[in-house]
């Protein structure tokens, strides 16, 4: 009868039971949502007890696909005997020619190919590396794959990337590849030679996550990173990594790598010991975060020696063994693994980072364990969203700042327990909660007919949305990439036609919205940049924003909001920061806070709650010998002083500050705009007219100054940010409404 | 223009009239792939359906074909080709009894753990065959996800639903093609 919604209602269901780990939620879960009908609790049970069997036999019948395949290879091979199957001859050696190129030395080899030194002569004579793919792939693919990615390998253009110039075929019908010759070590060995200690080492590695993350934003991602494919050359005495290869393992499929392969089975498959979990499954939806798998690989052999995942126990294990042990096992944390090393090796590895056994160890445990582990997930939603966000953790690191992944605990348990994609832990928990909460919601599920078909229309229209996503998804790719290029125009004629609330606040969408708000803000599109900021907020919170990053986002909305005319949202702006930051104890950030605070008359509330900011910033400015203060910023502390006396209608202590800031031996336009716009107020409340119009006049004459520099996005200079013009505006303004 | 590029916008959308036409094409690809292979010990890498599939479709398509429609069609045609290029040859090899006509396969006697490759793809493909009655939006997915092995991306943009979509119907595929090759197995009927 209802068969079709039944069917739907149960496929959801089951969805939706997935997403919950344990087992004893699963059952009252169900128990609860079928209220009763024992055909569809057996079904959907049926099916879950199912579901493991399932996928171990799926993981198979894969193998078992690319047996069969090969197998009809196979068979129109012989057919094809007398064409096919020549035997592979090394004729392309040193002094052979291969097109333009002519093969010097044989510097390298790997499990996919032979790497030559040789001399191009035209259209520049240079020495290049040339890749020479050794085994039988099929030439035009690997060719016809490389053309397919050669646009976005074209856009890369980054100091610790290796470019690959040209690919091509050699008479004997093998594909090579062309790349900038890159001498060096891996970095592996680099490091271990040099004797690096962790912080150099992690240096080192910052630098590879920037050169991978800059492919990752051209659209290029590069799925075979390991040691060998990262070399570090020394130039001037600068160590630097090149990432090689990249486009590369895309073109042969990543199917071949270096140092081992298993063999006793149809399929060759590389080096499992950097693969992600995913890849080693034979994923074929690998993204970015498969990047980010191995880089955290790179950096645990980076700091204890050795990878996650014994190389040869993986090659020696089954193919089906050692996709299980991927997906399955936890490896040791990296200070763990230390901590277990022979005393030998132990203290081998220690000296080699400039430590002793003991030191090493607890250097790793804590942060280093966290983001490693972080990197590692074996879900890819689980890692982190982009490189740069890695990256951003390693230097937080290094500047003894707190980094966004902890080391496991109640958080990583929790995290744990979400083991299938946020979304369908987010449906499942909605709808888990209103069942097992509310006793007499447990029927709502429960559906027949006329709610069938409701849910139906609700699953669609969330389908919709899914589907808005992706695009939006993409389109911020997009729009990132055009953002760290400098094409704004671009970007924003990409973003103007997106509704933002389809955008989900990835630590990408909120980069962008960052900049993109800026940019606006200083095109004096208030409204657009107010949107962009309530979306950087919400997404962000200000709490997550790095330290030395607040005083310009809260400029840059304090400012936006005034403008906008977004009275409500400047209020909640004020009282957020009277909460977090009214015990700053840094004079320059406390006037920064004083002036995003008071651009508008404010309550007596705000005022008092201002004081102990006022306060701290008065005495270090009046302290005698006022240590470590520069011209600059004593000039905008005093200016934020002299604005919060004249909001107090303490006109004469305004006046005081105005002429104190201008004392210092300093010029910036934009703040002498403001200073002279609240000196032309305070005098006009004092009944100085003449004074006032003169102020009011100077004040004018400075604004247009400052307003004749082309506002950048990045900096401030000498002349200060695009946020202290805007202020002078908005004080210059104020001042001619009541200066007559 | 291509000979595919016309049939593509030929055929209006019928795919099973398509892959008629498109299946001597990936024969012929195939063929042409082995001729110039060079070492047969890399066998297993080459047959990636996926692969196969991208670059036929990379050649056989000349620019002016090469709209996301089109490749839609092409994927679900080539599907259906792919799946008959596999079970043919695991049909010739495998020691499992045929029952009642040329293509039904007895499953009943068989044991999965013992099973060869060919057997599994028997097994999946008679399994598919009730699921495409009993779920055919189910059964499109395993088509365009195991038989062409297309990425979740590429599967989603061929039906026009999300990823998450796709993988949702995937998990459910699994199970129950499972099922069926189980509950065959038993020798119970099927569950509806």
């Amino acid at each position: 009868m209802n068969g079709e919604s039944d069917r739907q209602i149960e496929k959801a269901l089951f969805d939706v039971t997935l997403g919950i780990d344990s087992s004893p939620t699963r059952l009252e879960f169900l128990t609860k949502a079928c209220a009763g009908d024992e055909t569809m609790f057996s079904r959907i049970t049926g099916w879950l007890d199912a579901q493991d069997a399932a996928e171990d036999f799926f993981r198979t019948a894969i193998l078992a696909r690319a047996e069969v395949g090969g197998d009809v290879l196979g068979a129109l091979d012989e057919e094809h005997d007398s064409v096919g199957c020549t035997e592979f001859h090394d004729a392309d050696g040193p002094g052979s020619r291969i097109g333009r190129f002519r093969l010097l030395e044989r510097i390298g080899e790997g499990g996919c190919g032979v790497v030559y030194l040789a001399e191009q002569s035209e259209p520049v004579r240079r020495k290049v590396a040339l890749k020479i793919i050794r085994r039988g792939l099929d030439t035009e693919s690997v060719i016809a794959r490389f053309e397919s990615e050669r646009q976005s390998l074209a856009l890369m253009d980054h100091p610790n990337i290796a470019r690959v110039f040209d690919a091509g075929t050699t008479e004997s019908g093998r594909p090579f590849f062309v790349m900038e010759l890159v001498p060096g070590e891996k970095i592996t060995a680099h490091c271990d030679a040099c004797r690096l200690g962790i912080r150099q080492r992690l240096e080192l590695f910052i630098q590879v996550c920037n050169a991978i993350q800059h492919a990752h934003q051209k659209g290029v991602i590069h799925r075979d990173i390991k040691p060998s494919n990262i070399l570090v050359t020394t130039q001037d005495g600068q160590a630097a990594p090149k990432v090689i290869d990249f486009g590369i393992a895309r073109a042969v499929e990543g199917r071949f790598s270096d140092d081992t392969r298993i063999t006793g089975h149809s399929q060759l498959i590389g080096t499992p010991a950097y693969m992600s979990p995913e890849q080693a499954e034979g994923s074929l939806d690998l993204d970015t975060r498969g990047d980010i798998y191995s880089l955290g690989v790179l950096l645990y052999e980076l700091l204890t020696g050795r990878p996650p995942f014994d190389s040869k126990r993986l090659a020696q294990a089954g193919m089906l063994e050692m996709m299980r042990i991927l997906r399955e096992e936890e490896p040791l944390a990296p200070s763990a693994m230390v901590a277990g090393l022979e005393s030998s090796e132990l203290s081998a590895v220690a000296a080699n980072r400039g430590k002793d056994p003991k030191s090493l160890c607890s250097r790793i445990r804590g942060d280093l364990d966290g983001m490693i582990h972080k990197a590692l997930a074996k879900d890819p939603q689980s890692r982190y969203d982009t490189v740069a966000a890695l990256a951003a953790d390693v230097r937080c690191h290094l500047n003894d700042e707190p980094v966004s992944a902890r080391p496991p605990g109640q958080v990583y348990l929790l995290a744990k327990l979400i083991r299938r994609n946020k979304i369908a832990f987010a449906a499942a928990a909605s709808i888990a909660l209103a069942l097992i909460a509310g006793g007499a919601a447990s029927n709502w599920f429960y559906l027949r007919e006329r709610e069938a078909r409701k849910m139906a229309e609700a699953a669609r229209a969330n389908e919709g949305r899914l589907l808005g996503q992706s695009k939006a998804r993409e389109m911020i790719s997009k729009a990132s990439v055009l953002l760290a290029e400098g094409k704004m125009a671009q970007a924003d004629e990409l973003l103007l036609n997106t509704p933002f609330s389809s955008i989900e606040p990835t630590a990408e969408a909120l980069h962008v919205f960052r900049s993109y708000g800026d940019w606006n803000a200083i095109r004096r599109r208030w409204d657009q940049a107010a949107e962009c900021y309530d979306y950087f907020i919400e997404g962000t919170g200000f709490a997550r924003v790095p330290f030395g990053e607040v005083y310009w986002i809260l400029m840059a909305v304090a400012v936006t909001q005034v403008e906008a005319g977004k009275t409500e949202a400047y209020q909640q702006l004020q009282s957020h920061s009277l909460a977090s930051y009214a015990q700053a104890s840094d004079y320059i950030f406390g006037a920064i806070v004083l002036k995003s605070c008071l651009l508008r008359p404010t309550s007596a509330d705000v005022l008092s709650g201002l004081q102990p900011l006022a306060d701290m910033v008065a005495s270090k400015l009046n302290a005698t010998q006022p240590a470590g203060i520069d011209a600059q910023h004593g000039a905008f502390a005093a200016m934020s002083m002299a604005l919060l006396e004249y909001r107090k209608v303490n006109h004469q202590g305004a006046l005081e500050w105005c002429r104190k800031s201008l004392d210092y031996p300093d010029a910036n336009d934009a703040r002498s705009a403001t200073v002279h716009a609240i000196s032309a107020m305070a005098a006009w409340k004092l009944g100085n007219r003449d004074s006032a119009q003169a102020e009011l006049g100077l004040s004018e004459k400075f604004c247009e100054l400052a307003g004749g520099y082309e506002p950048t996005l990045s900096g401030g200079g000498s002349q200060g940010f695009w946020q202290d013009c805007a202020i002078a505006r908005i004080l210059l303004k104020e001042a001619r409404g009541i200066v007559e | 223009m291509s000979d595919l590029t016309l049939m593509l916008q030929n055929s209006d959308g019928d795919e099973k009239l398509l892959a008629e036409k498109v299946l001597p094409l990936v024969y012929e690809e195939l063929r042409r792939l082995a001729a110039v292979r060079m070492a047969r010990e890399a066998s297993g890498q080459t047959l990636q359906p996926t692969a196969l599939v991208h670059e036929a479709w990379l050649k056989l398509v000349h620019d002016g074909g090469r709209t996301w429609e089109n490749r839609a069609h092409f994927y679900r045609a080539a599907a259906i080709a792919m799946r008959r290029i596999l079970i043919d040859r695991a049909r010739q090899k495998s020691s499992i009894k045929r029952a009642g006509g040329w293509h039904r396969i007895d499953i009943a006697d068989l044991d999965l753990a013992a099973a060869s490759p060919d057997d599994h793809l028997l097994l999946i493909d008679e399994s598919l065959r009730r699921l495409e009655l009993e779920d055919p939006e189910i059964a499109e997915v395993v088509m365009l996800k195991f038989f062409t092995g297309l990425t979740n991306k590429d599967t989603a943009r061929s039906l026009g639903i999300s990823e998450a979509t796709v993988e949702r119907r995937w998990v459910f595929a699994k199970v129950r093609l499972f099922q069926i090759i189980r509950e065959s197995e038993g020798g119970q009927s099927s569950e509806k």
